[in-house]
């Protein structure tokens, strides 16, 4: 697979299947990110469409200092956040039904969720503080390092280093209550 | 949720909508701009136009300020200039004043020389004055002068008082008397008659008088009868 930055730099010289590559590396990826925000996988795959819009839209303001990978999740985790904002009271009513994952979503799940450490602490995010889990989410599922996941939240490497090891010692604390045993 | 194909095609539609959005937007953005540029002017404008009073009234002020040192600058000059102009007034006054101080002095010098003259004319006077206490009466050749104050003062009584006319001419003249310091009056002297001569010319004839006998007898030896 060529690099996603390569294949964003034949897209722009007007090869536009090469944004095709593009797609399919993060589309799992994104919808699974969003999806810890929103809590429904249409709305997830509503703002990752979005995201990818943004990217073909308006490509120049991607200036190939970062990652792409970063930069999308960046633009992922604005759109997720604003759209709770937006939504807040409706997904408070919601909320009970929107806890349920549809079968495609499923999928992309058990894509992302290989093995039963992933799973543990993936259900385990959803009891986080939204920053602890963002954090380590894209640290742990996406293999970011402190400086790509501090892009992509707006945040510094400091700080990030900051919710990953808040996140967890509440992970452990959550993790212990169940009955599982916390491991590094 | 969407296959991939259809996501992708989800994808570039949302995009070509973003940027008819941005075109739009963009239209909007350099309509808008000269509407807004203009909105700044005009409001500018209007809120210089708003507190124009007092800034024109200060600039007013200003300028009358101004304009008013000017004047009284133009004012100082117009003076200064005037002064300048009254400065040969004043010299030519300076030079009256000079003129009038040598005039002064020539006056001075005037009456000092008058003075002088005076006094050169006293003294001529006093001395003709004095020739007159004498009188010299010519007979002949021969001359004879008579000094002394009393002398002259009784003969020029005697002639003086000469006053009735004579229309005698027979008799030849004895004699003439001058009288130095006025010798343009000569009186010559006959038997019956006295002609007084002004300036060499006849001026006057009076008969003979005792008085002019006697003085002429007493003092000049000339004896004509009484």
């Amino acid at each position: 697979m060529i690099p996603a930055e390569e294949a964003f730099k034949k897209f722009l010289d007007g090869d536009k299947s090469a944004f095709s590559v593009i797609i399919d590396e993060f589309h799992d990826p994104l919808i699974f990110f969003i999806y810890g925000y929103v809590k429904n996988s249409d709305t997830a795959e509503d703002i990752a469409a979005d995201c990818f819009a943004e990217l073909v839209a308006r490509p120049n303001r991607f200036s190939f200092r970062s990652t792409l990978k970063s930069y999308l999740f960046s633009m992922a985790h604005n759109k997720a956040v604003s759209h709770i904002r937006k939504h807040s009271r409706l997904t408070l009513l919601n909320d009970n039904s929107s806890l349920v994952a549809d079968d495609d979503f499923a999928a992309i799940e058990s894509s992302m969720v290989t093995d039963e450490r992933s799973r543990r602490l993936h259900d385990a995010l959803p009891k986080l503080k939204d920053n602890y889990r963002t954090a380590l989410h894209l640290v742990y599922f996406e293999g970011m390092s402190y400086s790509e996941a501090a892009q992509a939240m707006g945040r510094s490497p400091k700080q990030i280093d900051n919710y990953v090891s808040r996140g967890k010692a509440a992970l452990k604390k959550i993790l212990e209550e169940e009955g599982f045993a916390y491991e590094e | 949720m969407r296959n991939k194909q259809d996501f992708e095609q989800l994808v570039f539609e949302r995009a070509d909508k973003l940027k008819a959005h941005d075109r739009s937007m963009k239209i909007v953005r350099i309509s808008v701009m000269p509407i807004a540029a203009a909105f700044v002017v005009l409001t500018a404008v209007g809120l210089r136009g708003l507190s124009n009073p007092s800034y024109m009234n200060a600039t007013n002020a200003a300028d009358n300020a101004a304009a008013g040192e000017l004047y009284e600058y133009s004012a100082g000059n117009t003076a200064a200039a005037n002064d300048l102009e009254a400065e040969p007034r004043n010299q030519a006054e300076i030079n009256a004043a000079k003129s009038y101080e040598e005039d002064f002095d020539a006056v001075q010098d005037a009456d000092e020389y008058n003075d002088d003259v005076g006094a050169d004319v006293q003294n001529e006077n006093t001395a003709a004055a004095q020739t007159q206490t004498s009188a010299v009466v010519f007979r002949g050749q021969q001359t004879q002068t008579v000094t002394g104050e009393t002398a002259v003062s009784e003969i020029t009584s005697a002639f003086d008082a000469l006053s009735e006319p004579s229309d005698s001419s027979a008799g030849g003249c004895l004699g003439y008397i001058e009288f130095r310091g006025d010798t343009e009056t000569q009186y010559r002297i006959y038997a019956d008659r006295v002609e007084k001569y002004t300036g060499g010319t006849l001026t006057d004839s009076f008969a003979m008088t005792n008085d002019v006998k006697n003085v002429l007898a007493k003092y000049f030896n000339i004896d004509l009868g009484s």
